[in-house]
């Protein structure tokens, strides 16, 4: 006995853990630390430190740590150790935080989606992006094509204002891929209102996406290292020291350099010169960058920059005509062009702010000052591309935003009663330029160009006092927003109220009812690309519903909306003419006008949280309509029209760090326009007429996603591989249609077909 | 800029397929797709072959559907009529028909063909010189073609006219173009238009599935330059269903007509019994939109 003790002690090897949060890094205590070589051999359990350190007696050869948080849950980690000196290791427990969540401020917010960050993250057919996870929430539309847009509750795109830790941004997701702009392991949580905003949010009239980046407090030192097959990314956090902290990161796609390459030795097999080859590729590229210097236990000052580029690359490939040997310029580069007409689209922006931000417990506020300059370059003229930014256009300047937000508690009224209040100044310099007359010149001598000049400037200011008892809340906003733009001002009154009930029996009764406001893009009431008689956009949102917990983590949230739009823009195709002397030409060409539009429905949230079981997910449903009305009196569904809608999002914990995930996604076909053959008997052949404005719709959408990850923790890294598989059963789901020679049958152009994804994600 | 996309590659790694058909196959030939097996109006005209200001014109059209389609009516409608203006006007697409307000309803009616009142609309003053002053080389004393009330001026609006039929409660679009004189030209009255001659389709009364027949189309003008369409329920025509002129005959003492034949030949399917209908229309590309015709036939039959 005496030998089999003296054994067991030479072969024992100190193991020193530390657990932190895998998504902040926070350092977490009274974790549960157990080492285990054989079902025989396990030794006394320790408990982490507020350091989140504890050194525990482990056996030389292989191990497996065992970590078990009250919050966080159990993770087992293999581990060898070679001899008697041991190691350190960092163990990192997926964070229950959830990521879309109400304002912790602003508790009066009525409707909240409260989903996990990792269940976010591992939503499939998301490519990792948890913003784009807000996609399989009810009330959201299913977008065209791989696009990120997030149309809500029957209104238009435009109508969903993007913002980034509550500082705007002109949009959130990368052109075509449909990758948000913030690489998801910076984003903390989602604020996401799909109606009735709090005061504090104006300049948008239907929902909110409000990407926060700094809830939590950054621990310690964290980076991650991303690649899959579209792009790679670079983040790194680190707490310099008490007072400093720094967080940067950056993200690059290769995809355009792939397809060049490719085209490039495609060209050369085929007996060309390389630049003869042509190809279409999108480019984007990312970069963020937050300093933050803690003043004192109550203020802090930070710097943050965000910067985004997405181009859609067209190189038409070049000729050495002359025999020279050296390929011969193309025809726009000898001419005076204000833009590159190989950038089929470009849009791209920077931002920078300046914030100082308050919290002494009674008092808080952030003020704060933002400028950047941005632009939108579309010369695709494809309605399907985009729906949002110009059309065969340029859009973009400079803009200044100056804002104060303050909130003071007011434990007089009740517990959790506060007093927000605050302002905010926008001023934009935009110049709208219509290319459409030089898309289609031979000469570009003939060139000429529409440009639009607008100073927009909006000053808002907003009073919300909150009252919070035990089972009620209500709030009370008013706010109030000038506008000035295109010669003209006008003043709007915001008023919105909210409230809640709690019932005793673990229901919450809620409702909310408020008016919002909303500028038109410069480029929809511009002369020559837009309408300039477009007026502000004005709707009224009211929402009643009830949501509640069941056993076995069973959560129900179910909601009944409406919205009533004024002055909504939407793009249609007008017949433009001609004359020149006697003879008249016809052009179809887009055009903006203001409708009315009325939206409702039913939206529900059926969820199972994770907890104790291995599996966790949610069903969304939506049944709604959206419909508008021109001043023609024509009545006509929206272009997101779309009746119903269901998602199912499921995971599976298989154990040893692997998980399956699925998505399905079904929803009613998407309205478009169609178009009747009309036989020409002079041409023996068959042209078209357009039937009512999206009077038909496409056959209905079907989509399933998988998902697999395995994750390897290590000493200090963790590394997780993952395939996602979007569409996996390669269900033809059209995005562009066409018809048959005479207009009798349509016929699908183009439409995602499977699109498998291998990533890697590294992280320290 | 006019961009030429010669080998566009729209390749992405892993995305095999995901644009087929972007760059689709040119449209089929009617040359081909001559089974009626759902409804199309093939065939237009009106009498006058053009439109004159405050006139009667009656118009005709051929809608080929199949055997249990029920045409429920039809609607006729102008585009780019000002009825106030003097400028004269040419239209070459039909995209003005999306202009609601740029629309004239010529007229509504259950059947074809109909006879109408063209609207009224004033002289055109913005004609070119060249033709306001064109010699035809025609003496108005030495022919006798001119009489009082003509007028010699061609000038004259070129126009869309839709037809809309209803099939089944859904619609069926024809188009043509064709010139709108605010008074009549004297060229309206002299010349012949197909529909004006005689025509005759030679086929079997009765024949057997899966048998071979031979089809002719005799029209009595000169219609060398003109295009027959040939237009059946079921079958293979075997000369496809665009043809030209097979034989032509000068007028004789007996037969004071040019006679224009076009021959095809129709395999009937082996399964096919009952009424077998044929049509042919007559028309001359690139002539007068209005100016075609046509025959019909039928055969029964038989296993």
């Amino acid at each position: 006995m005496l030998i089999l003790l003296l054994t067991q002690t030479l072969l024992a090897a100190p193991v020193t853990v530390t657990v932190v949060d895998s998504t902040t890094g926070k350092k977490l205590s009274n974790a549960i630390i157990d080492c285990t070589k054989s079902s025989k051999n396990s030794t006394s359990p320790v408990t982490t430190t507020e350091e989140g350190k504890a050194t525990i007696d482990c056996q030389t050869g292989s191990n497996q740590v065992t970590v078990f948080h009250d919050e966080y849950g159990k993770k087992q980690v293999p581990v060898t150790i070679e001899n008697s000196t041991g190691l350190s290791m960092r163990i990192r427990l997926e964070s229950p935080s959830f990521m879309i969540v109400e304002d912790e401020q602003q508790t009066g917010a009525i409707t909240r989606h409260v989903v996990s960050s990792e269940e976010l993250k591992r939503v499939p057919g998301t490519f990792g992006d948890p913003v784009r996870a807000l996609q399989s929430l009810p009330g959201v539309a299913r977008p065209n094509i791989a696009e990120g847009a997030i149309v809500v509750r029957g209104a238009e795109g435009i109508n969903t204002g993007f913002y980034v830790d509550g500082m705007p941004v002109p949009y959130m997701f990368h052109t075509l891929v449909g990758r948000s702009i913030i690489i998801p392991s910076f984003i903390d949580d989602i604020e996401f209102f799909p109606g009735g905003m709090p005061s504090n949010y104006g300049e948008v009239t239907q929902a909110v996406v409000n990407v926060r980046t700094n809830t939590q407090p950054t621990e310690g030192t964290k980076a991650q290292l991303r690649l899959d097959f579209l792009d790679g990314g670079l983040a790194l956090e680190q707490k310099i020291n008490d007072e400093w902290t720094l967080r940067m990161a950056g993200r690059y796609s290769w995809v355009g350099g792939l397809i060049s390459t490719a085209s490039t030795i495609a060209t050369r097999r085929a007996g060309g010169e390389g630049y003869e080859a042509a190809y279409l590729a999108p480019q984007y590229w990312d970069q963020f960058a937050d300093l933050r210097y803690k003043v004192s236990s109550t203020d802090e000052i930070s710097v943050l920059y965000l910067a985004s580029r997405d181009t859609l690359y067209f190189s038409e490939g070049r000729y050495d005509s002359d025999g020279d040997g050296e390929p011969d310029p193309l025809a726009w580069e000898d001419a005076d062009l204000s833009y590159n007409p190989e950038h089929w689209i470009d849009n791209q922006f920077w931002r920078t702010r300046l914030l100082w931000s308050h919290n002494d417990g009674r008092h808080s506020h952030q003020t704060w000052i933002a400028g950047g300059v941005e632009h939108q370059q579309n010369l695709l003229g494809a309605w399907w591309l985009s729906r949002q930014g110009p059309y065969r256009g340029r859009v973009g300047g400079p803009s200044v935003v100056v804002r104060r937000a303050d909130r003071w508690t007011m434990p007089q009224w009740g517990a959790g009663s506060a007093l927000v209040a605050g302002g905010q100044f926008t001023s934009r310099w935009f110049v709208a330029e219509d290319f459409q007359e030089t898309f289609n010149v031979e000469d570009y001598d003939d060139i000429v160009e529409i440009t639009t000049e607008d100073q927009q400037l909006v000053g808002s200011v907003w009073l919300e006092p909150q009252w919070q008892t035990e089972d009620w809340y209500v709030g009370l906003g008013i706010r109030g927003a000038v506008y000035s733009w295109d010669d003209q001002s006008t003043f709007e009154p915001e008023p919105r109220l909210s409230v809640r009930r709690q019932l005793p029996s673990d229901v919450l009764l809620k409702g909310a009812i408020g008016r919002y406001t909303q500028l038109p893009p410069l480029e929809r009431y511009a002369q020559g690309i837009g309408n300039p008689s477009l007026d502000i956009m004005k709707a009224w949102q009211g929402s009643v519903g009830a949501e509640t917990n069941l056993t076995g983590g069973l959560h129900i949230d179910s909601s009944i909306f409406g919205g009533w739009m004024q002055d909504l823009v939407v793009r249609d195709l007008e017949v433009d003419t001609y004359n020149n002397d006697d003879t008249v030409t016809t052009e179809l060409q887009p055009y903006y006008l203001g409708v009315q539009g009325l939206a409702f429905g039913w939206e529900g949230l059926f969820r199972v949280r994770p907890s104790d079981t291995p599996w966790w997910g949610w069903i969304s449903v939506t049944l709604s309509k959206s419909l508008r009305l021109d001043d023609a009196g024509r009545l006509f569904p929206s272009d997101y029209d779309m009746p119903i809608s269901l998602t199912a999002v499921g995971a599976y914990d298989l154990g040893k760090s692997w998980e399956l995930s699925a998505r399905l996604q079904t929803t009613s076909g998407q309205p478009y326009t169609p178009f009747y053959g009309v036989y020409v008997p002079r041409d023996q052949y068959f042209t078209a007429t357009r039937g009512d404005l999206n009077s038909e719709r496409y056959p209905a959408f079907l989509r399933l996603d998988l998902r697999a990850q395995k994750v390897w923790s290590r000493k200090w890294v963790d590394w997780m591989l993952y395939m996602d598989i979007y569409n996996a059963t390669a269900r033809s789901n059209p995005f562009i249609a066409t018809y048959n020679y005479d207009y009798s049958e349509l016929i699908e152009i183009a439409s995602l077909p499977i699109i498998p994804t291998i990533g890697l994600e590294v992280t320290y | 800029m006019n961009i030429g996309i010669k080998h566009c590659l729209i390749g992405i790694i892993f995305l095999t397929g995901c644009f087929r058909g972007i760059f689709s196959d040119r449209p089929k030939y009617l040359a081909t797709e001559y089974v009626v097996n759902k409804p199309r109006i093939v065939a237009l005209r009106s009498s006058p072959v053009e439109m004159v200001s405050g006139t009667p014109s009656t118009l005709d059209a051929l809608l080929i559907a199949p055997k249990d389609a029920t045409i429920e009516g039809w609607q006729v409608s102008a585009c780019g009529l000002d009825l106030s203006s003097t400028t004269r006007t040419w239209i070459w697409d039909l995209l003005c028909f999306e202009k609601d307000d740029a629309i004239t309803p010529l007229f509504s009616t259950p059947s074809l063909p109909y006879q109408f009142a063209v609207p009224t609309f004033p002289e055109i003053d913005s004609c070119n010189q060249w033709n306001d002053n064109m010699d035809t080389g025609l003496a108005i004393s030495d022919t006798g073609w001119i009489e009082e009330g003509y007028y010699e001026s061609e000038c004259a609006h070129q126009l869309p006219i839709m037809v809309k039929a209803i099939v089944d409660g859904e619609p069926v679009f024809a188009a043509g173009f064709t010139n709108w004189y605010p008074n009549l030209p004297y060229h309206l009255r002299r010349d012949t238009t197909y529909s004006d001659a005689g025509i005759e389709l030679n086929i079997p009364s009765q024949a057997k599935a899966g048998t071979e027949v031979s089809l002719a189309l005799s029209i009595a003008t000169n219609a060398t330059y003109a295009s027959f369409q040939w237009y059946i329920d079921a079958g293979v025509l075997l000369d496809t269903g665009i043809t030209k002129a097979h034989q032509f005959q000068e007028a004789t003492e007996s037969f004071p007509h040019p006679l224009t034949t076009s021959n095809n030949r129709l395999v009937i399917p082996e399964e096919y019994e009952g009424t077998l209908r044929i049509w042919v229309v007559v028309h001359e590309p690139w002539y007068h939109d209005f100016d075609m015709t046509w025959a019909q036939g039928e055969i029964e039959v038989t296993p």
